[in-house]
């Protein structure tokens, strides 16, 4: 018993950064029918920067985090969106995906090549001294994943529906057009909502570095468990993110620990198949309309 | 696309003189690159003419290059194989066609990449049919009686062979009245559903015949290269064709000549550049994404009308397609 | 990536040199470098690649080999076994005397029929069983095979360390699996089965159902058999659940590629190895040093693997006494090598009739950060015989 209580515990843990990766990548397809295939690797250059300013440069804690948030922001955010998005989502989704495609080949050989294609130690933000709980050892690592993503995602649903920008996304995740003539500028809108996911990216990446540790492929599993959690969760909806990141992590442990680990991998994606199935928006997601 | 066929007519002549000047490792290269138009043009029905977006072409090519390993290794001969992993990549076409019909565009995406992984799961983990992560060596190359197939030459030859026969099929379907229904159904659903066609059939069928093309290319691909493993059936090979068909030009009949030959010539010829390589490939699609949308192929196009001009200036290049 | 653009830089002059001299200068023999640059392998590739440049400079700087100068180039194989086939091909159309590489073993079994057909003798830095299964009298490895690595590593498990419940968690891939298998086979052999086994996915992050497993079987020894940067991250997590069990591991667990990522995590944890930078072998000493300068880094199993494989080739062309393929062949088998006859191998190896090596190998332990070689352990089976090829 006690041993399923940690690993519900490790699943939460493990699932609240999935969750992080998961609801920058549902803004994007909410506000702009963005699907990003690169949204791990969206992760992993912030991390890389975290790497730079903290251990490399030797800027204190707080200081690294906002350069690597800025860094984020401005590349993948702003950048991203203005050379690449701008112009391909007039196209239709698939010139878009396959773009994204491209851009995670990008971001991953290049951090390959031109830094290290080795793992980077990153130093723990949270102690990791274990704490007994009769039986049950966790960290505070375990608990600051857990809250650090709870503040960060109650912060955005406050945002989302108490102030007007927050308004605004939600009107354009809607009905796009109809948005657009009510005065709302769309594309400064989108340019906002990449802002905001490269700053979630580059907080998951501060979250992720530690126990994952700083390599070029870890975008490939994390971008792929945050697009299950996306989906499985609820496609349009913040809290759908969170619910499905948490279930990802879950189940994966859970069914690693007591089914099979050698089809570890299967079994989120079992229930990704059956929520597809039987209820394509996702667990808490809303019917989606011929916007 | 009536104009394919001169260029489609020379490149045959092309591949059936080329083995006499090319030496054993430009033949495989060649060889590998009818491997994978056979594996483009199965993509290209699926996603460019039916705009079904496949993530799981890898699985199914796995399921035609396992089965024409494992029944190697009982002596059966390889046409059996290869029937068989044909069927059984139409069937699962079909099985996975069926949610293809519920869901639409990333749904689909991500029910076909979750089959890719699990087939990935059930080849790695069912060690006494696969062999496991060790793999299938040895993989037999047909032998007709007393005339055998194995050496790279002959191989060769009976690759082309059955690369034939998949671009006439393909040819075939697509102009009946399966092609019309399915470019009806890639520019607007609502609209062919309103005409008569029925949405469900036409869209299982892309999805089925693609994936058939996929084990045949997978049967072709096992014994050209002798030793298969699960690893090569990952999504990164699923995501290797949609890069192959996206850069030769999408719902087009040349694109999957052009994106395979592109794609398999493309990092022999950038070899040098020792790690680049990757770089450049992924550079490039992010480039022609943005500024060539269509793909190679509207080079092709340029190529075409300029030669047109040129040999008859007074007519106009309406161009068919 | 300066010698890229510089590559490019020179071409036109070297199209207009080619048209006019000879293809290749006299007195060269072709070793091409076939490895994984790009992909997964990258690091490993690197490693292989870098050692095999180092001691073929070594070798040309006094004199070469019987008056002839080794002369290398590196291809790409991309960790992916379908592209090493092809960079197989085109690199045995230049008519080299041998390959060295692939290092990844699913890469190496697809290709080494390829250069077996050739005849073109081929060393590689892989280690799975599989490649000695297939019949192949082609190929030379340059280490022990899992079989010999983990028949030693449950040696000393078992009467060194008086191992009572052994855990095992391994990767599951071709590596791993094949590592599983025979640690499980020598166990059985002394009449022990591991009491968890269970296994891992490359790139996994979480390795707590792992951990609980092991806590809950009341293991002493856990064997580590996963990936360097999943080792790290496993350590990481098995200090911070303050389990009690002993980790001990076979090459990858004490790899300097692990400890680096895992920090003070890994310390305690004790491996059997079969090369290490820290060997108390004065040959090793100064190739690690020799490395260190010309790379500025230190190098790993990996290293050493290229550079022994390149003297392997020398000593059995010089016992030979011409440059003859087949007679080279004949002599990597069933033939005893000493560090007498040719220093660059470091070590004395015996190459089986399979081609892979019997060596000394080492415990190590991880203390502050660095592997330190605790004792060192003959080799396998012996005494064997030297050979003499003429």
């Amino acid at each position: 018993m006690a041993d399923f209580v940690q690993l519900c515990i490790a699943g939460v843990s493990i699932g609240a950064i999935y969750a992080m990766a998961a609801i920058g990548f549902v803004l994007l397809w909410q506000t702009s029918n963005t699907i990003n295939f690169a949204q791990g690797e969206f992760v992993v250059l912030p991390a890389f920067a975290m790497v730079l300013f903290f251990v490399i440069l030797k800027f204190p804690f707080v200081a690294a985090m906002l350069a690597t948030v800025i860094v984020s922001t401005l590349l993948l955010g702003v950048g991203v969106k203005e050379l690449l998005v701008t112009r391909l989502l007039k196209m239709g989704v698939l010139p878009l995906v396959i773009a994204t495609i491209g851009l995670s080949l990008l971001i991953r050989y290049s951090l390959q090549q031109f830094w290290t294609p080795l793992a980077l130690p990153f130093p723990a933000i949270f102690s990791r001294e274990p704490i007994f709980l009769g039986t049950i050892v966790v960290s505070l690592e375990e608990i600051g994943n857990i809250l650090f993503a709870a503040v960060v995602i109650a912060l955005l649903q406050l945002f989302i529906t108490r102030t007007k920008l927050g308004w605004a996304m939600q009107a354009v995740a809607q009905n796009r057009a109809l948005a657009s003539v009510l005065g709302i500028n769309v594309a400064r809108l989108v340019t906002i909502t990449f802002v905001l996911n490269a700053a979630l990216t580059a907080m998951a990446a501060i979250l992720i570095a530690p126990v994952y540790l700083v390599k070029y492929d870890i975008g490939v599993g994390l971008g792929l468990k945050a697009f299950y959690a996306a989906i499985i969760g609820g496609f349009n909806q913040i809290r759908g993110a969170l619910l499905g990141g948490l279930l990802v992590g879950v189940v994966e442990t859970l069914s690693a620990a007591y089914i099979s680990s050698h089809f570890r991998d299967a079994f989120a994606l079992i229930i990704l198949i059956a929520v597809l199935l039987l209820k394509p928006e996702g667990i808490w997601g809303v019917k989606e309309e011929w916007a | 696309m009536a104009r394919a066929r001169w260029p489609l007519l020379a490149a045959l002549a092309l591949c059936l003189l080329l083995p006499l000047v090319l030496d054993q490792y430009k033949l495989y290269v060649l060889s590998l690159t009818l491997v994978y138009v056979i594996l483009a043009i199965g993509l290209n029905l699926t996603l460019g003419y039916a705009g079904q977006i496949s993530l799981c072409h890898a699985a199914f090519m796995a399921l035609g290059s396992y089965a024409v390993a494992i029944l190697g290794q009982h002596r059966v001969p390889f046409e059996v194989g290869l029937v068989l992993g044909v069927a059984l990549a139409f069937t699962w076409g079909l099985v996975l066609g069926f949610p293809a019909l519920k869901v639409k565009h990333h749904y689909l995406a991500m029910v076909t990449l979750g089959f890719n992984i699990i087939v990935f799961l059930v080849l790695r983990n069912w060690e006494s049919l696969t062999g496991g992560s060790f793999g299938i060596s040895n993989v037999a190359r047909p032998v007709w009686g007393p005339v055998s197939f194995k050496s790279d030459r002959a191989f060769y030859f009976y690759i082309l062979g059955w690369t034939a026969v998949v671009v006439a099929s393909a040819y075939w379907i697509l102009h009946s009245r399966w092609g019309r229904a399915f470019r009806a159904i890639r520019e607007n659903e609502m609209r062919a559903e309103v005409v008569g066609v029925s949405l469900r059939n036409y869209k299982l069928m892309a999805f089925a015949i693609g994936a058939a093309y996929a084990g045949t290319g997978g049967a072709l691909f096992a014994p050209l290269l002798g030793y298969i493993d699960p690893g090569a059936y990952t999504l990164d090979r699923s995501i290797q064709f949609l890069m192959m068909v996206v850069l030769g030009g999408l719902g087009r009949f040349e694109g999957p000549f052009i994106g395979a030959l592109v794609v398999t010539i493309l990092p022999e010829v950038l070899r040098g550049s020792e790690g680049l390589y990757l770089i450049i490939y992924a550079l490039a699609v992010i480039i022609m994404m943005l500024f060539m949308p269509k793909g190679l192929v509207g080079l092709w196009d340029l190529a075409w009308r300029f030669s047109r001009s040129r040999s008859s200036p007074s007519t106009s290049s309406a161009s068919l397609r | 990536m300066r010698s890229a653009r510089l590559k490019l830089a020179l071409l036109p002059t070297l199209l207009v040199l080619a048209a006019v001299s000879p293809a290749s200068p006299q007195g060269v023999v072709k070793i091409p470098i076939v490895a994984e640059i790009t992909g997964g392998g990258a690091s490993v590739g690197a490693m292989w690649r870098d050692a095999v440049n180092l001691a073929v400079e070594d070798i040309n700087k006094k004199g070469g080999v019987l008056g002839m100068k080794l002369e290398t180039s590196v291809q790409d194989t991309q960790t992916d076994p379908p592209t090493s086939v092809a960079v197989m091909r085109r690199v045995l159309n230049d008519k080299p005397f041998a390959v060295f590489g692939t290092v990844y073993s699913s890469s190496t079994v697809a290709n080494m029929d390829i250069a077996k057909q050739a005849g073109v003798p081929q060393f590689t830095g892989s280690e799975s069983i599989i490649i000695t299964q297939k019949g192949n009298d082609n190929i030379f490895l340059t280490s022990f095979t899992q079989d010999t690595g983990m028949a030693k590593m449950v040696r000393w498990l078992l009467d060194d360390l008086k191992a009572e419940k052994i855990a095992l968690v391994w990767v599951n891939n071709a590596f791993g699996k094949g590592g599983h298998d025979m640690f499980v086979q020598f166990l059985k052999e002394r009449g022990k089965t591991p009491v968890v086994d269970i296994s891992t996915e490359v790139q996994q992050a979480d390795f707590t159902p792992e951990l609980t497993k092991v806590r809950a079987s009341g293991a002493t020894h856990v064997m580590v058999y996963n990936h360097e940067e999943e080792n790290a991250r496993f350590m990481i997590q098995l200090r911070k659940m303050a389990l009690t069990v002993e980790p001990v591991g076979e090459t990858t667990l004490c790899a300097q590629t692990t400890i680096t990522p895992g920090g003070a995590a890994v310390n305690g944890s004790r491996c059997h190895v079969g090369l290490t930078a820290g060997a108390p072998v004065p040959l090793m000493v100064d190739m690690n040093r020799r490395f260190q300068e010309k790379y500025n880094r230190v190098p790993d199993h990996n290293a050493f693997k290229g550079y022994i494989g390149v003297h392997m080739l020398k000593a059995a062309v010089q016992r030979v006494g011409s440059w003859d393929q087949a007679k080279v062949k004949a002599c990597l088998h069933n033939n005893l090598f000493t560090t007498n006859e040719e220093a660059g191998l470091l070590m004395d190896l015996y190459v089986n009739e399979k081609g892979s090596l019997d060596r000394p190998s080492f415990i190590v332990e991880v203390k502050d950060g660095k592997s330190v070689v605790a004792k060192t352990v003959g080799m396998l089976g012996g005494p064997y015989n030297l050979r003499p090829c003429k």
